[in-house]
């Protein structure tokens, strides 16, 4: 088990919610099979989703897998374009206004949703949703919302108010940051009850696509087709259902896809990818498709002093001076680390080249990527004369040494730092060693270490460490603007609880950010040029060394329908059918 | 065994006599090892695999000239044999005979100091308890209740999140949780030696307690010694594999056998050499401790018939 | 013998105690904590996650906690929304009142949690003890009989080798040889994956059961067979064993009127602990084997840090314990007249 791909969420809530069964456009081709006739789909998954309330629900497993495909969500998602839509198929909302302010949105609803006992859903369901989770008392997951919600009221039975606390172009999305439950089955019940309510276990009041089946706990959870859903290609579901089954080893979950005992399987590591593309060629009952990823990994230096980490922000909000990090200060030391570091060799060593660099903290999908900025070439010699610049020069057994010039450490001391990253995942694992080679060939000496995951996230909090080796994932659909100023400002810069551990800040940077969030009329063709700036200077002033984004990869056999796109497996699953048994 | 500078002539009696029961007991078991072939093989084979892995830097450094640190992705799993990699090369194109002996001392190293740690507490813990019997006897019977009472993977997966990671960490765990069994063993074995005659005698001309258990009873236990250790390094080092598998092993970039193995899975088709090998040197170090283990106990046994 | 258990079960009591404290001690200075993981999401801001760590009452010194869990927090106030001021009465009742509280990644009832996975444990287990005695006691019998013959050479070996091999490494094999490469048998799962319907009765998926029972009945085959040989050896040794063959009893009759039956004696003790020791559960096997087991239940929470759920696998484990321990004692008395109650 523990082979977790770990990842930091950037937004990444409201698509996969949103943004389910949304068929573009109705297929012409004959349906494959009648009402529920599709067979099963089976899916494996490493993690055991464990509770199915949309307010408690703690893992990916639950949203992802179990959640996405049975509540409505309010905003569509054009999964061929990856934006906003209005009246986008199985979603909530048939159109919005925006108030002058920019914070107060009035959504029109659609009435033709209907929860699995025949209640429709209404806005209703919202504002109640929205009272228990602003409720501390409630103790949901979803309290944090109350940060970006100041208020969301039912004007009608059709007609939802939602008010924000920030306004900008990205704030949309903000608007259905919290997942819904249907409110009339908790009518009555205490908040502090909420928890303990059998809804959890056995959700038996949807509205998707598929209504719960059966949960075992830590060995499957199947769900049922529901024919009353509305947004279908062919005017019902066509599969039975799906089942996913808990399968914590990965090695043995892959297995498992090869010889047929699973027919789809959606998160394949990048390390599995050659495999999976074999399987498929000499198959033809395993179809693959491949997308630019939206998963990266990164080196981060840590900026500041790491003997005295300190809050980006004092009480009153004002700025906190940093004293610098006695090597990464330097922003030429950390640009000469950029490029001793070949990325490229890492992407074959730590996935077999299933990856591609990266520029800067955008992916490649995104609206929002430098047409024109290259990654950081790989280029020892560089290094060494922008190390020399530095003051680090190679001493008696080729180990670079600081000199007088260097600025925050004295004479003498050798060039060497500690690298740390979580144990027990193979391709962090290797991007550490990689990169502990490659530096020590030009001189510098890493302590490289893969440790347990809690503890590394109490060091990376602590912020008493030199470099990491963690990564991201970028939302969907992606959000830019949020996901820099949320990882590289200094109000996230806070000693104990952090995700902008390394104190990396640049005014400049946020000030783009906050342009590109102004624009008039908020086309991304308009905003872009701002973030581009962006990652002119970010790749400057090297906070990150950008690694790889992994490529992105699900497969199915025996299935007709599929027909996914990036980050979007299931948009059309009313319509896949499964062939064999 | 030998107790040279004895003082007195009836200590020096009852040495004489413990020395000559051990002497021939030992003579006995050497003369039925000699006749036990597996045993003797396990032998064999196990010192090789231990002086290959102790001497691994000279072997790799000095004879091979392999840097088993070296890295080259673009020579990834090469078959064994293929471009002077004798066992091929792993993930990321490093020799993997090379790292496989170094893993070797870490892991025989690990389960070799554990077991010798938690055999000593064991062993000092035993005696004790069987020579005093009373308050000692039930803290410490409270104390060994209380440790295998709790899941010993919970305790193990705890402490070795608490402890920085690392091989010395892991032996401390290991050590610290592994001694419960020989202290009851030898609690037992301390008992009975306790009420023979040549005890009494140490007693009776006044011997102090701590003479009598290291000169008369500790000496006895060789055997069970012996065998406990022998069995538990085998223990021990499945252990260390599957703490690996369950992500709270030794960390990466140190190697062990177990992390090998577990990394190896993931891509066990592109390098079936990768989980072959070390899966095999797990498994026959193991199963010769455990053959080593079972023929020195039938070797040492006094009641067995020949 | 009444008196002699109440006796027993009493001194349990402050064993109870010290492991409680002792794995509360251990768990809560666990680095990250129960809130670690929200440092994923960078929507939540710092605050928020502080006052998350708050509401589960994590950041109090661990006595405190330790206390909260024990005795419960509604005869005390508490801090609600995480901003440090006592809002309002708690509403948990502590371990010692019967509530073990809530899973916080279940967000379910702890012992809830762990009840549900108590049963397929105890399946799993059960099947293995049983193969593994079985078959060992046999092989070590037989073994010791024909000491120094090729058999005894060949079931050393066998009885061990097995055990030898690391458990997931074996699992896999097994997994790829059975269920992939020859498809005879599932690769992994305690249930057929039906759609509705639930679990079948055991006898129904003895094909789901057999691979991860062979896997663990390692453990107790190369056990078994070791401890049988061992004692059936000393017991061959025994005056009385030498007498009956003096007599002239024939060889087979010595060894299973005498010999087995003694050298099984000692065997009989360890099963109490042996049985409820099943409950620890098998960690690496279920893992492998996609078991929904205890085993593994205990792994994923120490790792994510699940306060009750740990504690409640922790309190369960224990208590099987002890009485595993009571249950050999009482065994080995009923077996052995020499050893009275006292």
């Amino acid at each position: 088990m523990r082979k977790l791909t770990r990842f930091l969420f950037l937004g990444l809530t409201l698509a996969l919610v949103a943004s389910m069964a949304l068929p573009v456009a109705a297929q012409e081709a004959e349906p494959p099979a009648g009402p529920g006739e599709g067979g099963i789909i089976i899916e494996g998954s490493t993690s055991d989703p464990g509770n199915f309330h949309p307010f408690y629900c703690a893992s990916t497993s639950c949203l992802d897998d179990g959640l996405s495909f049975m509540m409505p969500g309010l905003l569509g998602v054009d999964p061929a374009t990856a934006t906003f839509v209005k009246a986008g198929d199985g979603a909530m909302a048939l159109d919005w206004e925006v108030a002058e302010d920019g914070t107060t949105f009035t959504f029109t609803l659609r009435e033709d949703m209907f929860w699995s006992d025949g209640v429709p859903v209404t806005a209703h369901d919202w504002e109640w949703s929205w009272d228990v989770n602003a409720n501390p008392e409630a103790n949901t997951q979803q309290y944090w919302i109350t940060d970006y919600v100041d208020d969301i009221v039912a004007l009608d039975d059709y007609t939802l108010q939602v008010t924000l606390k920030f306004s900008g172009c990205n704030v949309l999305r903000y608007t259905d940051y919290m997942d819904i439950a249907p409110a009339h089955v908790f009518e009555g019940v205490a908040l502090t009850e909420l928890e303990d309510h059998p809804y959890s276990q056995n959700p038996n009041v949807t509205s998707g696509v598929f209504q719960f089946g059966e949960f075992r706990p830590g060995e499957q959870f199947s769900l049922i087709a529901d024919q009353e859903y509305p947004d279908t290609t062919y005017g019902y579901v066509v599969p039975a259902g799906r089942i996913v089954r808990n399968v914590p080893d990965a090695t043995v979950l892959k297995e498992q896809f090869l010889a047929g005992e699973l027919n789809a399987f959606r998160n394949i590591s990048a390390i599995d990818q050659d495999e999976l593309r074999e399987a498929a060629e000499a198959d033809p009952s395993i179809k693959v498709y491949e997308f630019a990823g939206n998963t990266w990994d990164y080196f981060g230096f840590n900026l500041a002093d790491p003997a005295n980490p300190q809050d980006g922000l004092d009480a009153e909000g004002n700025p906190v001076p940093q004293d610098p990090h006695p090597l990464f200060g330097d922003v030429r030391v950390r640009q000469a680390i950029a490029k001793a570091i070949d990325v490229d060799a890492i992407i074959e060593g730590a996935v077999f080249g299933n990856g591609a660099r990266m520029p800067s903290s955008i992916v490649a999908s995104s609206w929002a990527i430098h047409p024109e900025l290259d990654p950081i070439a790989y280029d020892p010699e560089g290094a060494l004369e922008l190390l020399a610049e530095a003051g680090f020069v190679p001493g008696d057994d080729g180990m670079l040494v600081a000199t007088e010039d260097a600025m925050y450490v004295e004479a003498g001391t050798p060039l060497t730092f500690q690298l740390l990253t979580n144990e027990g995942n193979t391709r962090r694992e290797a991007i550490g060693t990689l990169i502990q080679d490659q530096l020590r060939q030009i001189g510098i000496q890493v302590d490289y270490q893969a440790i347990d995951w809690n503890t590394l996230l109490e060091i990376n909090d602590s912020q008493e460490y030199d470099a990491v080796i963690m990564g991201w994932r970028a939302g969907y659909p992606d959000d830019p603007i949020a996901s820099i100023s949320q990882v590289f400002g200094p109000g996230a810069d806070v000693v104990g609880a952090c995700s902008n551990c390394g104190s990396y800040y640049n005014q400049e940077v946020l000030d783009l950010l906050d342009q590109a969030n102004t624009v008039e009329g908020c086309a991304t063709e308009d905003m872009a040029p701002y973030l581009w700036q962006v990652q002119e200077i970010m790749q400057d002033e090297v906070p990150y060394v950008w690694l790889f984004a992994q490529n992105g990869m699900y497969a199915v056999r025996d299935t007709e329908g599929f027909s996914p796109y990036p980050a979007q497996m299931y948009w059309n699953v009313d319509a896949w059918a499964v062939t064999a048994d | 065994m030998a107790q040279a500078e004895a003082s007195t002539p009836v200590v020096q009696l009852s040495t004489h006599d413990d020395d000559e029961v051990g002497q021939s007991l030992f003579q006995l078991a050497l003369r039925r090892l000699r006749r036990d072939k597996l045993t003797l093989l396990a032998i064999g084979v196990l010192v090789t695999l231990t002086v290959l892995s102790v001497t691994a830097p000279f072997i790799t450094g000095t004879i091979l000239g392999i840097d088993e640190n070296l890295t080259n992705p673009y020579n990834a799993f090469l078959a064994p044999g293929r471009e002077g990699h004798i066992l091929g090369t792993d993930d990321l194109g490093r020799d993997q005979l090379a790292r496989l002996l170094h893993a070797g001392r870490v892991s025989l190293g690990i389960a070799f100091t554990a077991a010798v740690l938690s055999l000593l507490i064991g062993v000092a813990l035993g005696v004790i308890t069987g020579f005093y019997g009373g308050f000692i006897d039930d803290s410490v019977n409270w104390l060994i209740t209380t440790i295998n009472s709790i899941p010993s993977l919970f305790l193990l997966l705890i402490i070795s999140a608490v402890l920085s990671p690392g091989p010395g960490s892991l032996v401390l765990v290991l050590g610290l949780l592994g001694w419960t069994g020989t202290t009851r063993l030898v609690r037992g074995e301390t008992l009975s030696q306790r009420e023979r005659e040549f005890i009494t005698s140490a007693r009776a001309i006044g011997c102090s307690d701590w003479r009598i258990m290291f000169t008369h009873i500790v000496p006895n236990l060789f055997s069970i010694v012996v065998i406990t250790l022998a069995i538990d390094i085998g223990v021990l080092i499945l252990v260390e594999s599957s703490l690996s598998f369950l992500g709270v092993g030794v960390k990466p970039p140190t190697a062990t056998w177990g992390n090998m193995l577990t990394n190896a899975q993931t891509f066990f088709k592109k390098g079936p050499h990768l989980v072959i090998w070390p899966g095999v040197l797990i498994t026959v170090t193991v199963l010769c401790l455990y053959v080593i283990g079972d023929g020195i106990r039938d070797a040492f046994d006094p009641k067995t018939v020949d | 013998m009444t008196r002699y258990i109440i006796r027993r079960l009493i001194q349990a009591l402050p064993i109870m105690f010290g492991i409680t404290v002792l794995s509360y001690l251990l768990m809560t200075a666990a680095p990250g904590g129960p809130t670690a993981a929200l440092a994923l999401d960078p929507r939540l801001s710092p605050q928020q996650r502080q006052a998350a760590a708050a509401r589960l009452g994590v950041n109090d010194p661990w006595p405190v906690q330790y206390l909260r869990w024990l005795l419960g927090d509604d005869w005390m106030w508490v801090d609600v929304d995480g901003d440090g001021i006592l809002d309002e009465p708690g509403t948990r009742r502590g371990v010692l009142r019967g509530d073990f509280g809530n899973s916080y990644t279940y967000r379910q009832p702890a012992l809830q949690v762990v009840g549900e996975r108590v049963l397929a444990t105890l399946e799993l287990g059960l099947a293995a003890l049983l193969i593994g005695l079985l078959l060992g006691v046999p092989i070590g019998v037989i073994s010791a009989v024909k000491r120094g013959s090729w058999f005894d050479s060949f079931a050393r070996v066998m009885a061990v080798v097995f055990n030898a091999v690391p458990i997931f490494w074996l699992g896999l094999i097994l997994i790829l040889i059975f269920g992939s490469l020859l498809g005879v048998l599932p690769m992994g799962g305690r249930c057929p994956t039906t759609l509705l319907g639930g679990c079948p009765p055991v006898h129904e998926r003895l094909n789901y059961l057999l691979l991860p029972t062979i896997v663990l009945a390692t453990g107790g085959i190369a056990g078994y067979s070791r401890y049988l040989r061992a004692s059936t050896l000393e017991v061959l040794g025994e005056d009385y064993v030498r007498t009956a063959k003096a007599k002239g009893l024939r060889d087979r009759q010595v060894y299973m009127t005498h010999a087995a039956r003694n050298a099984l004696i000692p065997l009989a003790t360890f099963l109490g602990p042996a049985i409820t020791g099943l409950l620890g559960g098998a960690a690496v096997t279920e893992t492998i084997f996609s078991w929904p087991g205890l085993g593994r239940l205990a792994v994923n929470s120490v790792l994510q840090q699940d306060y009750p759920v740990i504690m409640a696998v922790v309190i369960i484990s224990a208590i099987a314990t002890i009485l595993g321990y009571i249950i050999s004692d009482i065994l080995y008395a009923a077996i052995d007249p020499r050893i009275r109650f006292s």
